[in-house]
């Protein structure tokens, strides 16, 4: 998690995004955790998820890879957790890319990797984009876009 | 039950004797979790070498509720007994509903332990546990931990459905150890309900800052010294030891973090050991991991409790100080609760009508004096739940919300409301703020009530004749600390909080007085005579036993008559007058008496 406040975190290609962000009550400060990017969620205001988004473009793989790993957090039965399952036909951003090997929708190829965005991300949901000029109005690993030209 | 191991201390070695074995040669397995009431006991030594099982191990108990046929086998290094009952360790008759349970209430008993063999050497040492966990007396309680219930005919009505917990009546009160996280559903013998709300802390969410929620709360809550005292324990000090010194938190844990040491209740030593993380040798605040410094620091769920909210009907509970004393009250150290308990306070609401009248549950009830503040929806406990004392949450404030209208709290975490309009321009601005307001009269009242502050600070009085504000004098007003600066005497002997038995003796006013502390004067005689004169040239009816305020009497403050009598109730209602300001005592009664002479003169002779 980004730090100690409530997230609600899923994985995508191998990263793993967080909206919410509600400080934890009760809870005394700490740093967050550097590993993580986090910026404000575009649209916060339409619903109750949280006005920050988070992207963690290396989180932990059972070894240390990211490929042939489908991860995820899961709520019920608390406490949170992340879990993660061999998938070798997972998708993710470590795949090798060329002209024949798209990337996954959100990052591009260069020099044979996908890239993602690499700024603050600032959506969760598509409808979050909305307004955004067109290419830019879905949501992509965090960024309207993708945050890909 | 989790068993942790312990080593004997090396005992005081004798004059030439050969030393004792080393402390590590002898291993208790001594229990380190709560091992219940009416429970066997078995504590055994084991010799972790040759030379030390030669010797002999004699056992006396030190501490808390007797243990029943203690024994001993294989010269000691077994101990067998079995533990005492709910009620040898809880004084009083049990509450209704949820039975809290302090340190000093749970049965926690210390044994000593001395090994001794034929060659004359010794070693010595202390084995302490717990009968019972502790318990805040809330409905929203923690999984694997025993909750106990006063009262008869308990049964378990609904439970999770995963769940197979049962009621268990053994302990000489019905007990339930929740096991499945969710609502258990309990009736008494005459069908009064009770619903058990059951989690583990760990699970709790901590989103009650929320839009919506409590976010001024949490807002509050962040800056607490409360919510940062493991922190600011952690955080190195000199040499780079924790700041608390070395070994913080060590026993602290279990009230600088949420949850009760040596259950599974997903409480900080729960996680801590699941995680692998040291508690003795804890790391830096920002190194722990996340799961334990959100149960770090006396948080919300620390006063609250895990799972959820109460059910509104049970909301009261939270008001009671019990959800204090699981750690405040735990003597000879943490003595807290116990100097409160020796209080008039403790006791304000024994009479049922002090509880149920609107006009005295302001200032006789915590959940009175905190809705009359605006500081609290209602709060009010059903009437079974017996009389609660005005405890701590009616002066402390340990998360205050903006919109009470009150200033900052203060160091130990004061509640500190505006002061009463009669007050306004002299009361200090300090600690005594939570004071105030019930010990001042209301100048609208029938009669002046609990007159204490008003005297100290010179106001309340009126003029007979014009029936204007009578000030006067206000000599103490500038004792530091307000209040508790004269009102921090201890009646038990605790190290840390034996001021909350407020007392106020001669020694109070020797730090200012010297050795010649003014005598008792004739003040309180003087008013009573006084006010037996306006009764009798007034022909109020005779005052029911207790405090007048307590009456029907109504003061007509229109007439000189009656502000005169008003003037000696103010007196009369402030049973230290004579200390808090005999000066402006006097006054009053000067004030009022040619009014009284004459009045009962005029009585007499008709």
């Amino acid at each position: 998690m980004p730090d100690d406040g409530d997230w609600t975190c899923a994985d995508r290609a191998g990263i793993t995004l967080c909206v919410g962000g509600e400080r934890a009550a009760g809870v005394a400060d700490a740093p967050p955790d550097p590993r993580w990017r986090c910026g404000a969620r575009r649209g916060a205001a339409a619903d109750a998820l949280g006005r920050r988004v988070c992207r963690d473009l290396s989180p932990d793989f059972p070894d240390g890879k990211m490929a042939g790993w489908r991860c995820r957090t899961t709520y019920e039965p608390p406490p949170v957790r992340r879990a993660c399952d061999r998938a070798p036909e997972a998708r993710t951003l470590a795949d090798p890319c060329d002209s024949r090997r798209p990337c996954i929708d959100g990052s591009r190829c260069e020099a044979g990797r996908c890239v993602p965005a690499t700024g603050a991300p600032d959506c969760w949901l598509d409808t979050d984009c909305d307004g955004q000029d067109r290419g830019e109005d879905r949501c992509r690993l965090g960024s309207c876009g993708g945050g890909v030209p | 039950m989790r068993r942790a191991v312990a080593t004997l201390a090396v005992g005081a070695a004798l004059g030439c004797r050969p030393p004792p074995p080393p402390a590590s040669a002898l291993v208790f397995d001594a229990p380190t979790a709560p091992v219940g009431f009416e429970a066997p006991l078995t504590i055994r030594v084991r010799a972790a070498r040759a030379d030390a099982r030669t010797g002999r191990i004699a056992w006396r108990q030190l501490s808390g509720p007797l243990l029943r046929a203690a024994s001993t086998t294989d010269d000691g290094f077994v101990f067998s007994a079995r533990t005492p009952a709910l009620a040898d360790a809880v004084p009083g008759p049990l509450p209704h509903g949820v039975v809290p349970l302090s340190p000093r209430t749970r049965g926690e008993i210390t044994l000593e332990a001395v090994w001794t063999d034929e060659r004359g050497r010794s070693l010595r040492r202390e084995v302490s546990f717990a009968l019972a966990p502790r318990s805040r007396g809330l409905p929203n309680v923690p999984l694997a931990t025993p909750v106990y219930l006063g009262g008869e005919g308990w049964r378990l009505r609904a439970r999770p459905p995963a769940s197979a917990a049962t009621l268990d009546a053994r302990a000489g009160a019905a007990a339930l150890v929740p096991d499945v996280a969710g609502d258990y559903q309990l009736a008494d013998e005459h069908g009064g309900a009770l619903t058990l709300r059951a989690g583990r802390y760990e699970d709790t969410l901590l989103d009650c800052g929320r839009a919506g929620c409590h976010p001024s709360i949490t807002d509050a809550a962040a800056a607490s010294p409360m919510t940062t005292v493991l922190a600011r324990g952690l955080t190195p000090g000199p040499g780079g030891a924790p700041a608390f010194g070395p070994g913080y938190p060590g026993c602290a844990i279990s009230c600088h973090a949420t949850g009760e040491p040596g259950l599974a209740d997903g409480g900080y030593a729960d996680v801590a050991a699941e995680l692998g993380v040291s508690i003795d040798a804890a790391p830096r605040w920002a190194e722990l991991p996340r799961p334990l410094r959100r149960l770090g620091g006396v948080g919300c769920l620390a006063c609250h409790g895990p799972a959820a909210l109460p059910p509104p009907g049970a909301r009261w509970s939270v008001l009671q100080t019990d959800v204090c004393a699981i750690c405040h009250d735990a003597p000879p150290r943490y003595g807290h609760v116990a100097a409160w308990a020796s209080t008039a306070m403790a006791r304000a609401d024994r009479d049922a009508r002090a509880r149920a009248a609107p006009a005295c549950a302001g200032c006789h009830t915590t959940w009175g004096y905190l809705a009359a503040l605006g500081a609290k929806a209602d709060r009010r406990p059903p009437d079974d739940a017996g009389p609660l004392g005005i405890g701590c949450a009616a002066c402390h404030a340990v998360h205050d919300e903006a919109h009470t209208g009150s200033v900052p709290p203060s160091g130990p975490l004061l509640r500190a409301p505006m002061p009463p309009a009669l007050l306004a321009e002299v009361a200090p601005r300090d600690g005594t703020a939570a004071c105030l307001r019930c010990h001042t009269p209301d100048p609208d009242a029938a009669s002046p009530a609990a007159s204490a502050a008003a005297l100290w600070l010179g106001r309340g009085g009126l003029d007979p004749a014009s029936g204007r504000p009578l000030p006067g004098p206000a000599v103490h007003a500038g004792v530091a600390g307000g209040c508790v600066g004269c009102h921090r005497g201890a009646r038990v002997a605790v190290e840390r909080g034996a001021g909350h038995a407020f007392a106020a003796g001669p020694e109070s006013c020797r730090s200012c007085h010297g050795p010649s502390v003014p005598p008792p004067t004739d003040l309180p005689a003087e008013a009573r005579r006084l006010w037996e004169a306006w009764r009798a040239a007034t022909g109020a009816t005779p005052a029911p036993p207790g405090p007048v305020h307590a009456g029907d009497l109504r003061v007509d403050r229109r007439t000189p008559l009656g502000r005169a009598g008003w003037n000696v109730l103010l007196v009369l209602e402030d049973p230290a007058a004579s200390a808090h300001n005999p000066r402006y005592a006097r006054a009053l009664l000067a004030a009022a008496e040619p009014l009284i002479t004459a009045a009962t003169g005029r009585r007499g002779a008709r």
